[in-house]
């Protein structure tokens, strides 16, 4: 049994995720599952699949939660999750009524629709 | 596509959104010159974004003019005409979606519903073959599209398989309006982030509807059936949708429409994502005004 990741990192680095994933998904009896799921889960990131990339993630994290190289990797991965992408809304937050200053009431409506709750 | 992707307006300048308004009108013109006047009905917001977005990567002249309302002619309006092919191609978007959406309505709705669809089939059949014309690659990936998101939903897959037909089908219609210069890995992981986005919205919109009819929805096996729990559970998955959306779509060389499109991905996305995920289940509606501090303090 190999313990090489070459194969599957050569096929990600060629953008073959399906393949890595195949190849990866077969090595259910690899005595390093926390590295297989750590893999998977970077092949699940490029391919789009955040879920199951973030479980992949978890997976390698709880099977070796000493290994920084996985913590990191899942807690990059889970700190998208709980803050909004944007921010907090800031700018859109700091910008003020429209209102005020614009003196056609009737231009204003149609941008900010927001004269009935005045 | 079903029009999650707005400006957050009261953030716009009022040049801004005169130009997104321009797009949208010239978007409608645009569908009823080249596919005749009952497209218009197929109009979206999200292809409104595809068009600008389309404007934006290529450096073809697009000017405004001052006109009438197609749809209303008592009505004036300012309607962007673009030299490219833009508004031509998110056009056929439109109307080759929409003819795939009624087809799975007719196979899977109620029986009011595969009515009106058959008839609205009827309606657009023209529109639909002239689209088909122009554009034989996009009906050959939305056809795709539909038949992988049928196959999916049989299966009850999860989350990521769920979206995957749909992300796909919009990372191809951005790498196929993709001028050379550009990256197109990059502007096809930001179309795939864009498809995901507005799939799990739409499921996000759908669920309560989806649980009582007992119909397929990506969340629903999540927390089992606990709507609210759920949500905050959609709200986290969107996040990071739109967390990938956003590293690829700073990465675009854009060369118009940056300060809307920068709205719509910075800001409507935030805003949009709150209103379907949490407001709805609030007692007190949140309104867009809400958004303000100033209000908070009044309050």
């Amino acid at each position: 049994m190999g313990y090489d990741f070459s194969n599957v990192i050569n096929l990600m680095n060629q953008g073959r995720y399906d393949d890595a994933e195949n190849i990866l998904i077969a090595m259910q009896n690899h005595p390093d599952q926390a590295r297989v799921n750590y893999y998977l889960a970077q092949v699940y990131l490029k391919k789009g699949w955040l879920e199951s990339a973030v479980e992949c993630a978890g997976k390698a994290y709880s099977l070796e939660p000493d290994n920084r190289e996985y913590t990191d990797f899942y807690n990059n991965l889970n700190s998208q999750r709980n803050v909004s992408a944007a921010g907090d809304n800031k700018a859109a937050k700091a910008a003020g009524c429209c209102c005020a200053a614009f003196e056609c009431g009737d231009c204003c409506c149609e941008v900010s629709e927001c004269l009935g709750s005045h | 596509m079903f029009g999650y992707l707005q400006p957050f307006r009261e953030e716009l300048k009022m040049k801004d959104y005169k130009l997104y308004k321009s797009v949208y009108c010239g978007l409608c013109r645009s569908l009823s010159k080249s596919y005749g006047l009952k497209s218009s009905l197929t109009l979206s917001y999200d292809c409104t974004v595809l068009a600008m977005l389309y404007m934006s990567l290529h450096d073809t002249p697009c000017s405004v003019k001052k006109g009438k309302c197609t749809v209303n002619p008592l009505k004036k309006c300012m309607i962007c005409t673009c030299e490219g092919d833009a508004l031509r191609f998110a056009g056929a978007v439109s109307v080759i979606m929409s003819w795939h959406k009624l087809k799975d309505t007719m196979n899977d709705g109620g029986l009011f519903k595969k009515a009106a669809a058959f008839f609205l089939r009827i309606f657009l059949r023209g529109n639909y073959k002239r689209a088909l014309r122009n554009y034989p690659l996009i009906d050959e990936y939305t056809a795709e599209m539909m038949k992988q998101q049928n196959e999916a939903e049989k299966n009850d897959v999860g989350i990521d398989r769920a979206a995957d037909p749909t992300a796909t089908l919009i990372s191809r219609l951005c790498i196929m309006f993709c001028p050379e210069k550009t990256d197109r890995k990059t502007i096809g992981v930001f179309g795939y982030h864009v498809g995901r986005w507005i799939y799990l919205m739409d499921a996000c919109d759908d669920l309560e509807k989806d649980i009582k009819k007992k119909n397929f929805n990506p969340f629903k096996k999540k927390y089992n059936g606990d709507v609210k729990a759920t949500m905050q559970y959609c709200n986290e998955v969107l996040n990071m949708t739109a967390a990938q959306l956003i590293m690829a779509y700073e990465l675009l060389d854009l060369h118009r429409y940056k300060a809307i499109l920068d709205n719509i991905i910075y800001n409507g996305i935030t805003i949009q994502q709150k209103k379907y995920t949490f407001d709805r289940y609030n007692k007190k509606k949140t309104k867009d005004i809400d958004y303000y501090p100033a209000m908070d303090v009044h309050e």
